[in-house]
Formats: C-alpha cells, sequence, structure tokens
C-alpha cells in the first residue's frame, strides 16, 4: 500500500481458496459420513456372532462409528464456517476496493489543489519543504484565500476517505478474529491441536491426521507434534501396518516419543538395542582384527605399540560389554500378572525410552493391554520411579531390580523406571543441580505420555538424587498424585516447598532417609538441591520411619546399622520397614511415620535416643491420603 | 616317549592344581555373592520343589540388587519366582502357598503375614539368620479364592560390598 495513512490490507486472500477448503470439508463429511454408516451395518452384522471375539470387536466398531460421526460433525462445522469467511471476505473485498479507489482519487486531488495553489515558480522554492499533508501559510494568501482553503478540503477529504479504507480494515480483523473463534470452538478443532498445545509449525500434521490424510505421516512429523496427547491421538487414527512400518523404519524416534503406546515403545526399542547390539559387535570385531593384525604395530616403539595394544583390548571389552548388555534386554525373562492374579512370562525386556546417545532408559514392570497396547484399565496404581547417581544403562539391573521388587509386592500397579538423560555419576558430580535441570522437564513430558486408567493414581518417586528431579519436575508442573522423596538429596535447586509446585503442591508428599546416612545427609541443610524434604520448611512434606531391616522384628537391626553410607541404599531392600512403607506409599495404604528423637536431659548434659531404639518404641501407622 | 608324555601329564597336573588353588584364593575375596547366589536359588529350587508337579513354573529372575545411589551401594542377591497351579484344582494357589511356608517354618524360617495383605492376596515375610548372624528374607505372596492360581516368591540375601 503506497498511499499514506492507510492500515493493512483487508483485502488479502483468496475466497475462492477459502470455498475450496469447506468443499474438501464438505467431500470429508459426506465420506466420513458413509463410514460411520458402514461401520453400523458391520456391527449389525456382528449382532447374531455368537463368538467371544464379536463383543469386543463389535463394541470397537461402534466407537469408529462414533470417530466417524464426529469427524463429520466437524468437517461439516468447518465447511460452513469456512464459507461464511468466504461471503463475508467477498463483501470486504469490495468495500476495501471502492475505499481504497476513492482514497486514490482523494489523494490524487490533493495535488491537484496544491498545483492550483502553489505556481510553479513557488513549488520550485518552497514545494520540497511542504509535505503532502501540509498547506502553506495563511497569510501568504491574504489577497485570495479561496486556494488555500480548496487546498486545504481536498487533503481533509483524504483523510476522511483513508479513516473509510482502515474503518474496513478493522472490519477484516474482527471476521478473523471471529472466525478463529468460530473455528476453535469446534470440538474437533480444538481436539485436534489439543486446545493450542501443538505447535504451528505441527498444524499440517494435526490437520492432516483428523482429516484422515495419514499416508503423508511420517516418525518424524508425529515427532514435531510435540504434545503427548495429539501424537496420541494421530497414532491411534493409524492402522497397523502404518504403525508398523514407522517403528521400523524409525524405531530411535517412535522408541523414545512421549504419546506413543508403551507396548509400540517396546517394540521400537527392542529393534534399536539390536541394532545397538549389532553395531557395538560389529566394532568390536573390527577392533579385534586391528589388534590381530601386526601391521597395526608396525613402525611403533615396543612400549607405544604394547600402549596401543592396551587401548585396543580396553576398547574390545568396552564394546563387548556394551554388546552383552542390550543382549541381556533382549534375552531378559520378565513376568507379570494379568487380572486374576496369573502370571505370566515373556521374553525381552520392556524398554520404554532407550537412547545411548542421550543415556537415557526407562522400562515397565506391569501387564499391557492387547488391543491398546498400553496399561490396562483395571490398574489401580501407576508409578513412576527416578533413580539417583551412578545410574546409567551399564548399571540398569538396580535400578530395574527395584521397579520390579515394588510391581511384585504390590498389587493392580504398574511400575516405570526411569532415566530420560545422563544421570551424574559421581558423588562430586552430583552436588550439581544442571542433570536435575534437564531431567526435570523430560520426566513431565514423559509422565504426560504415559495413559493413566480411567481413577487410576499416579505416584512418582525419586531416589536420592532422582528426589531432587521429581522436586524440578513438580515445580516444571508434574502432575501426581502422592510423591515420595526416598533418601533424596533435596527436593530441587531453588525449591522452596510444597508451594513451588503448581500441580502437586496439595498432594501428599512423603519422605525418608537413614538418621545416619552420610550420602545425601550432609547437604540436607546446604541450598544446592532446595528444601530438604526431611527438614522443617517443606509445607507439609510427611517424614516416614526407615525403621528396621525385618520390618516385623523390632529387635533386628534398624536401617542405620548397615552404615553410614550404605543405609542411603539399603532402605530400599525388601523386608525392611523402609521398603513396606514405600510399597505402602505406592498402593496408598498405610505408613509408618518418622519416629522423633527422644531427648532426656540430666544435669550433666542430654541423651539423645533415636525414636525406634527406645524401649517405649510403638510404631505409628497412618493412612496414607 | 610315554615316560616324557606321563610326566607332561603330570606337570601339566601340578599347573592345573596350582591354578586351582591361585584361583580358589583370589575367588575367596570376592565370591561373597556369589555364595549368596547358589544359597539364593538353592533356597528357591527347595521350595519350588513342594508345589504339586502340575504346577506351571515360570523362568525364575536371579539377579544382583542394589539400592545404589552411591558407588559404594552395597549388594545383595535375590531370586524371585512365579508359579500357576493347575487350572481347576480349587484353591490351588493357597495350598500350594501353604506347602511351601511349611517347609520354610520346618527349615527355621520366622515368617508372619504382612499388612499387605488382603483380600485377594496373602504376603508373609519369612527371616532367618545365616551361620554369620547375617540376615535372609523370603516373601511369599499367593492369590485367595478357590481359583486362584498365582504364586510368588522372592529370595533376599543379605548386602555385602559390591565385587
Amino acid at each position: 500500500m503506497s498511499l499514506p495513512g492507510l492500515n493493512g490490507e483487508p483485502a488479502k486472500g483468496d475466497t475462492g481458496a477459502i470455498r475450496g477448503l469447506a468443499t474438501q470439508s464438505t467431500t470429508r463429511a459426506t465420506l466420513m459420513t458413509a463410514r460411520a454408516a458402514s461401520c453400523r451395518s458391520a456391527v449389525s452384522a456382528l449382532v447374531d456372532v455368537t463368538a467371544d471375539f464379536a463383543i469386543e470387536l463389535s463394541a470397537r466398531i461402534a466407537g469408529l462409528a462414533a470417530r466417524f460421526d464426529e469427524g463429520a460433525q466437524g468437517a461439516t462445522d468447518v465447511a460452513t464456517i469456512m464459507n461464511d469467511y468466504a461471503d463475508a471476505l467477498d463483501v470486504i473485498k469490495t468495500d476495501a476496493a471502492a475505499a481504497l479507489s476513492q482514497a486514490q482519487t482523494d489523494y490524487d486531488f490533493i495535488f491537484t489543489r496544491r498545483e492550483q495553489a502553489l505556481n510553479a515558480a513557488s513549488e520550485f522554492v518552497v514545494g520540497w519543504g511542504v509535505a503532502w499533508d501540509q498547506t502553506l501559510p495563511g497569510w501568504l494568501y491574504l489577497d485570495n484565500p479561496d486556494y488555500l482553503t480548496r487546498w486545504q478540503n481536498a487533503i481533509d477529504a483524504y483523510f476522511v476517505s483513508a479513516a473509510a479504507f482502515n474503518a474496513v480494515t478493522t472490519r477484516r480483523e474482527d471476521l478473523d478474529t471471529r472466525i478463529a473463534a468460530r473455528l476453535r470452538a469446534v470440538s474437533l478443532f480444538a481436539v485436534i491441536t489439543d486446545n493450542g498445545g501443538v505447535p504451528g509449525s505441527a498444524h499440517v500434521t494435526a490437520i492432516s491426521a483428523w482429516a484422515g490424510s495419514l499416508d503423508g505421516i511420517t516418525a518424524e512429523s508425529l515427532a514435531d507434534l510435540a504434545d503427548p496427547e495429539v501424537i496420541r491421538r494421530v497414532w491411534d487414527a493409524l492402522d497397523e501396518s502404518q504403525r508398523t512400518r514407522m517403528i521400523e523404519e524409525s524405531p530411535m524416534t517412535i522408541g523414545n516419543l512421549d504419546g506413543i503406546p508403551i507396548g509400540d515403545r517396546t517394540r521400537a526399542n527392542a529393534i534399536n538395542l539390536e541394532n545397538e547390539a549389532s553395531k557395538a559387535e560389529s566394532d568390536a570385531a573390527a577392533l579385534r582384527a586391528k589388534l590381530n593384525n601386526p601391521a597395526t604395530f608396525d613402525g611403533m616403539h615396543e612400549r607405544v605399540a604394547a600402549q596401543e595394544r592396551k587401548r585396543l583390548m580396553d576398547e574390545i571389552a568396552a564394546a563387548d560389554a556394551l554388546a552383552e548388555k542390550y543382549r541381556g534386554f533382549l534375552e531378559q525373562e520378565i513376568t507379570w500378572v494379568d487380572e486374576h492374579g496369573v502370571f505370566h512370562s515373556e521374553k525381552g525386556a520392556r524398554v520404554v525410552v532407550f537412547d545411548p546417545s542421550q543415556e537415557a532408559i526407562a522400562t515397565y514392570h506391569g501387564p499391557i493391554d492387547p488391543v491398546t497396547r498400553d496399561i490396562p484399565q483395571w490398574i489401580e496404581n501407576v508409578a513412576i520411579h527416578v533413580p539417583g547417581t551412578t545410574t546409567n544403562i551399564g548399571s540398569w539391573g538396580g535400578p530395574d531390580g527395584f521397579g520390579k521388587n515394588v510391581y511384585n509386592a504390590t498389587s493392580n500397579t504398574a511400575v516405570f523406571v526411569w532415566a530420560g538423560g545422563p544421570l551424574p555419576q559421581t558423588i562430586p558430580d552430583a552436588t550439581s543441580a544442571s542433570y536435575s535441570q534437564d531431567l526435570s522437564t523430560k520426566l513431565v513430558a514423559f509422565r504426560e505420555g504415559i495413559v493413566i486408567p480411567p481413577g487410576a493414581d499416579v505416584i512418582v518417586m525419586g531416589h536420592s538424587y532422582g528426589g531432587a528431579v521429581v522436586g524440578l519436575a513438580e515445580q516444571a508442573g508434574l502432575r501426581a498424585d502422592r510423591v515420595l522423596y526416598i533418601a533424596g538429596a533435596g527436593m530441587g535447586d531453588g525449591v522452596d516447598g510444597l508451594g513451588d509446585f503448581p500441580n502437586t503442591g496439595d498432594k501428599p508428599h512423603y519422605s525418608m532417609m537413614s538418621r545416619n546416612d552420610i550420602v545425601v545427609g550432609l547437604i540436607q541443610d546446604l541450598p544446592m538441591h532446595g528444601q530438604s524434604p526431611i527438614r522443617e520448611g517443606t509445607g507439609g512434606v510427611i517424614r516416614l520411619e526407615t525403621g528396621f531391616t525385618d520390618a516385623d522384628d523390632f529387635d533386628s537391626p534398624d536401617i542405620e546399622s548397615t552404615g553410614q553410607i550404605d543405609s542411603h541404599s539399603s532402605l530400599m531392600q525388601p523386608g525392611s520397614t523402609s521398603f513396606e512403607n514405600i510399597i505402602g506409599v505406592v498402593q496408598g495404604t498405610e505408613v509408618e511415620l518418622f519416629s522423633e528423637s527422644i531427648i532426656e536431659s540430666y544435669g550433666y548434659g542430654v541423651i539423645v535416643t533415636d525414636g525406634i531404639d527406645d524401649s517405649g518404641y510403638q510404631p505409628i501407622m497412618v493412612e496414607v491420603k | 616317549m610315554t615316560r616324557n608324555r606321563h610326566i607332561t601329564r603330570g606337570f601339566a597336573a601340578l599347573l592345573l592344581a596350582s591354578l586351582i588353588t591361585l584361583g580358589g584364593c583370589a575367588m575367596t575375596e570376592d565370591s561373597k555373592i556369589e555364595q549368596y547366589q547358589r544359597e539364593a536359588q538353592t533356597i528357591a529350587g527347595e521350595l519350588v520343589a513342594v508345589v504339586p508337579g502340575n504346577t506351571e513354573v515360570l523362568p525364575w529372575d536371579s539377579s544382583l540388587g542394589t539400592g545404589g545411589g552411591t558407588p559404594d551401594a552395597e549388594v545383595w542377591w535375590q531370586v524371585s519366582q512365579a508359579m500357576n497351579t493347575a487350572e481347576g484344582m480349587i484353591d490351588g494357589a493357597s495350598r500350594a502357598g501353604e506347602a511351601i511356608a511349611e517347609r520354610l517354618r520346618t527349615d527355621g524360617w520366622d515368617g508372619a503375614q504382612l499388612d499387605r495383605s488382603d483380600a485377594t492376596r496373602a504376603v508373609y515375610g519369612f527371616n532367618r539368620d545365616d551361620e554369620a548372624g547375617d540376615g535372609w528374607y523370603v516373601e511369599l505372596r499367593y492369590r485367595l479364592g478357590e481359583n486362584g492360581r498365582g504364586v510368588d516368591f522372592i529370595v533376599v540375601s543379605p548386602t555385602t560390598p559390591k565385587p
């Protein structure tokens, strides 16, 4: 727009294209209505089938019909809105053209009047200093003020026509806003974008999926959706062959994508494990060939050659260990129990996160629904455990074993053990909050990617450094029904207490730590990982007892007796009071409160006795809220 | 020639004996967890032996356990074993579970039902100290009800420093 004072482009856009979209939507609505009718016919045909599968199949097809109906309605609504939009835009385009034409005429007329008011000589001398909306001073026209008046009138007339044009621009903006609101009000559109959760760059993928154009969707465009709920919806809309193709072509993306059902993630990660094991074996073979080739060491000094041999042997050992570890996941026999209490066994760990380049891994313990490929509806508790320092893919057996123990000790519970990225490997490293900061948002996304059965509780717990990860995840919006810090390093760098947790601040929080833990006990009063979960000031974290190595025998050694270092981890051993408390929190049943020390004053000083060592000790049991 | 071969064989036997001795010495330093592994598997095998022969015994999980969280965390050995009694066997799980519990008591294990037990599942914890005074733990769980089939237990050794 070259005319001064005109705002916007109210006529932009192609109403033909908008009507084309409306027509497309109408066509889709028709197709979906026809599909819905086909589904209902299929359901009718199954009425007389007495086989067991028929009921389940009917329910699924009926669900599909409802989905097609919903889609048809959404498409019809969108078509109506688009047609309305095109009609209104046609009017605006006409008005904008007229307003622009008038403005152009009026603008040109300013210069006609200006020419009349300024003779050629004056224009040459002073015209350069007079803007289009200015006139010369009135005292220059005392003899004939009409020239000046007409000139000024022409300028004023342009201002009026410019305002008229700008009013059309405002109408266009209002129209766009109203149409956007109407589109958002189409429930399906809101569903497609998860109320705006899908980034703009992925709208094409989201809308393609909604419209049924699934052929062009790739694992990468699926990942671009970035919203686990929408990813799940699109994934569910794919047929089995499309899902299988995507898993086989892009296992690293699908195996680690939050929103993909855990059964499909496991399938993808089995491929990833096989690929990584083969790669490690191939690396080891190449290194062995190099080691066994005399030419490798030609020209080297004997000492240098020996060093090189040692280096190669170390690398071979590392590659062998890696291959063995990955194959171990694939060979692992896992056991799960169905809702009738019958055990089942399968080969292959259920690895739901696996990316060696990110040191990321997570495993699942529990049943998988064969239809949804996800957590079955009858599961009542879903626990996510975040382990601590020294955890990595190579040492996964320890944390995974804890998850397995929790799963076996509970009923109707599913357990994830999660390390979605690097954790510190040494105690000095563990003083840094950077690991927990990096992991916290990943934990939030992982949890959002899990479809929780209706009515089931989510329990998130973190051991040692994992406690700080959980706390920062809570600060970042983690959703959970109960939280437990097991010998937690802290509630997260910068966290002051439960008041900092937007979604879990009002949920039950528990903590436990042995009285003599020096691994994290010594940093409880330091600021490196935020508020201590066992000290005053948490805003409501309930400290639980770690008790005895034999939960039922108060004469058995207490957890503290296992040592100042080992009591940091022995509290996770089955059979102990602490393990029973963990299970109590996970199942939402009953837990034992921490027994405060007994302090007795004498003339010569005070004697402090651990609460559980006092002769009058009685466990104080409370229900988990 | 024959004598040389005998000499060679005799030297080889001596060498082998020396290696076994040396190896044995080396093993004793880090064999505590191996002892625990053998013992845990023996206990698990003995417990499986008391259930009816038509019980479906799933592959056990025999693995190193640790709480982790520090490079110095101690370790233990644990064996998890799950089974399903034969379909149609009335109170199958309860009967198998009670047989296992009885075996444990006979072997000197001190057991009690845990509060975790509920209307559908019985959970028992059994403890026993070994000769060194270190505590072993067996947790036994079985499904209640006449159609209950699932029985499982975990044998947990005492802790020991990581090898």
